[in-house]
């Protein structure tokens, strides 16, 4: 454990010096706070519906939502703190020195994680800290339930963000060369953010071609949710939506007896338990095969 | 004596190629053992696999007293390594990257400085102490390695090529610090392929070839043995000699040939005869102004075993 820490400080204090963090710090903050600031235009404009929470999914058009906004980013950042975690240390040999001293080689990969979600969290909520104040100054003031609402939706985009730096962090591991990995880790990200959905709806239309049939629409969401991005949405989506009652397509006598009033957090938390079971399962199955692949590789680049 | 190092038929393959091959190696506590051979002989796998940071395809092995892979961390701990393809963390300083070795190494922040202030000092690095990495020369990398190593007092020190690339100056200091290491009952397992430093400075040698120990043991024993074939070479300087002279020693009981090149005689007998030599060429009335055994260089090993020419 006190080789996890000593690496995960040292890993820190690397990102905190880098020019790439900075560059990429600053582009999520400038946009994050555009996003932020259109989202309170389009609230402040709106006559229906004037809540806190709706700073997060609003927007006047010009950018998307901040919701979506983190969405696309968010694993980019991921993405910028673990693609080069290991092979970075065995193209420049510090990799075989390092475990020549006294340290667990999961020491290694725990400590990397570490530092890299603790600058997810750095970020993320410093985003949202900033957002809120904007939201606050214009009179949009949070209570208890939207204040735990938030930080739930920070919770959640933690985990989202963490899984993409478990897999860059997988990535780094299996290819050799930094560039590699850093290629590899933007496509599957561009795969799933852009390519996924549509795919997914052409193998579901293949599947079951009637096209207002409930099982290809269940079929349809639920290849959908495969991807990380998919689920993130759809959980936050939830979180941010205390009004939000179902997920899955229900039918129309079933809509008879429900009542419009918003859902306690437990609640909305109940409706999106799988997604975040299925996002912690990501986090952990890129994690794991670091893991089995690490210990048993060659030190030797 | 105790054993530093000991293994038993270790091996390790790559697919088909067989890097270590069945390798007993012994390796005294407190003494310099040189790992001597071509590049790609498998020294480096050996000392891989002496750190469990590679393992044996099979054979067993212990080092200090512990099995590599079974006690990794315990090993670590009175291990240092200096590898041959040494890398430091090019952003951070001299002083940063040692600290961030003694934080590995569970040294404390106030013992960490002052070694390092001694380790630096005693390798000529102190006024390069707060400079970064990147901006360093080969040599001083090397011998930043050197302080990297011995930061954490290690009882057993495997250095894989610590001098190759760098100046004379830079080969001499660490070739002082490994003698500094033996005097304080440290052991050091020094590999090379660099015949002349490992000579200077190693009570044992190994020589390596294609992933097999093919001759252990001291230079002058490795000589004997290998290119006289169990005999005693005597070299005497004979200024006046004659070719008499080479007929009376010839003669002498236990001579087994005699060789004339100008006025220098190479003898080789059965055993140390020098004595009776000596008194032989004086009792003839001849002038002898030197005699000495052969002292067996290790390129003359080294050729012998690689056919080639010795590098270094």
């Amino acid at each position: 454990m006190t080789g996890t820490l000593t690496i995960a400080l040292k890993e820190l204090s690397d990102y905190l010096g880098t020019k790439r963090f900075w560059f990429l710090f600053t582009i999520i903050y400038v946009a994050g706070l555009m996003a932020a600031y259109l989202g309170i235009q389009a609230l402040v404009q709106a006559r229906v519906e004037r809540s806190f929470l709706l700073l997060f999914r609003a927007s006047s058009g010009a950018l998307p939502p901040f919701l979506f906004f983190i969405m696309y980013f968010g694993p980019l950042l991921g993405i910028a703190l673990g693609f080069d975690a290991v092979n970075k240390e065995r193209a420049k040999n510090t990799l075989v020195r390092l475990l020549s001293n006294p340290v667990h080689r999961d020491a290694v990969i725990n400590g990397k994680f570490l530092s890299g979600v603790s600058i997810v969290t750095i970020v993320v909520f410093g985003i949202l800290g900033i957002a809120s104040g904007l939201a606050i100054r214009v009179g949009l003031v949070p209570n208890l339930d939207e204040l735990a609402r938030l930080v739930v939706f920070a919770a959640v985009t933690i985990l989202y963000i963490a899984g993409w730096l478990a897999l860059s962090q997988l990535l780094s591991i299996l290819f050799a060369h930094t560039s590699t990995s850093a290629v590899a880790s933007f496509a599957i990200w561009g795969f799933f953010t852009f390519f996924w959905t549509p795919i997914a709806s052409l193998v579901a239309g293949n599947l079951i071609p009637d096209p207002n049939s409930l099982e290809r629409i269940t079929l349809e969401q639920n290849l959908y949710r495969i991807s990380p991005t998919v689920l993130f949405l759809e959980a936050v989506l939830v979180i941010l939506t205390p009004t939000a009652r179902f997920l899955n397509p229900i039918s129309l006598s079933e809509l008879e007896y429900v009542i419009p009033n918003p859902l306690p957090l437990l609640q909305s938390l109940n409706l999106i338990w799988p997604h975040i079971i299925a996002l912690v399962a990501f986090v952990l199955v890129c994690f794991l095969t670091s893991y089995i692949i690490f210990v048993k590789q060659e030190v030797r680049g | 004596m105790q054993l530093a190092i000991q293994t038993w038929g270790l091996t390790k393959k790559y697919g088909d190629f067989v890097a270590v091959d069945s390798l007993d190696l012994e390796v005294k506590q407190g003494e310099v053992y040189g790992f001597l051979g071509p590049n790609g002989a498998g020294k480096t796998t050996t000392i891989l696999m002496l750190l469990g940071l590679t393992e044996p395809t099979s054979g067993r092995l212990r080092v200090l007293g512990y099995d590599p892979m079974r006690q990794p961390l315990k090993l670590k701990r009175l291990v240092g390594y200096l590898p041959e393809n040494l890398g430091f963390y090019d952003d951070m300083t001299a002083k940063q990257n040692l600290l961030y070795t003694a934080r590995l190494n569970g040294i404390s922040f106030v013992e960490a400085e002052s070694r390092i202030a001694k380790l630096l000092d005693a390798l000529m690095l102190s006024d390069a102490a707060d400079v970064k990495v990147s901006a360093f020369s080969k040599g001083m990398r090397q011998r930043l390695g050197m302080a990297d190593v011995l930061l954490k007092d290690p009882q057993l020190l495997l250095l894989d090529e610590p001098t190759s690339g760098i100046d004379p100056e830079g080969v001499r200091q660490i070739l002082d610090m490994i003698v500094e290491c033996r005097a304080r009952g440290k052991t050091v397992l020094l590999s090379s392929h660099l015949l002349y430093q490992v000579q200077k400075v190693c009570d044992r040698v190994g020589i390596f070839v294609k992933g097999r120990l093919i001759a252990s043991g001291t230079i002058q024993h490795l000589g004997r043995e290998v290119i006289a074939g169990d005999r005693y070479v005597v070299e005497a300087e004979v200024p006046d000699a004659t070719p008499a002279l080479e007929e009376t020693l010839r003669g002498l009981e236990g001579v087994i040939k005699v060789d004339r090149a100008g006025s220098t005689f190479t003898i080789e007998c059965r055993s140390d005869l020098r004595g009776v030599l000596a008194k032989a060429i004086v009792a003839s009335g001849y002038t002898l102004t030197q005699i000495r055994s052969h002292e067996y260089a290790l390129d003359e090993i080294y050729a012998r075993y690689f056919g080639g020419e010795p590098k270094g």
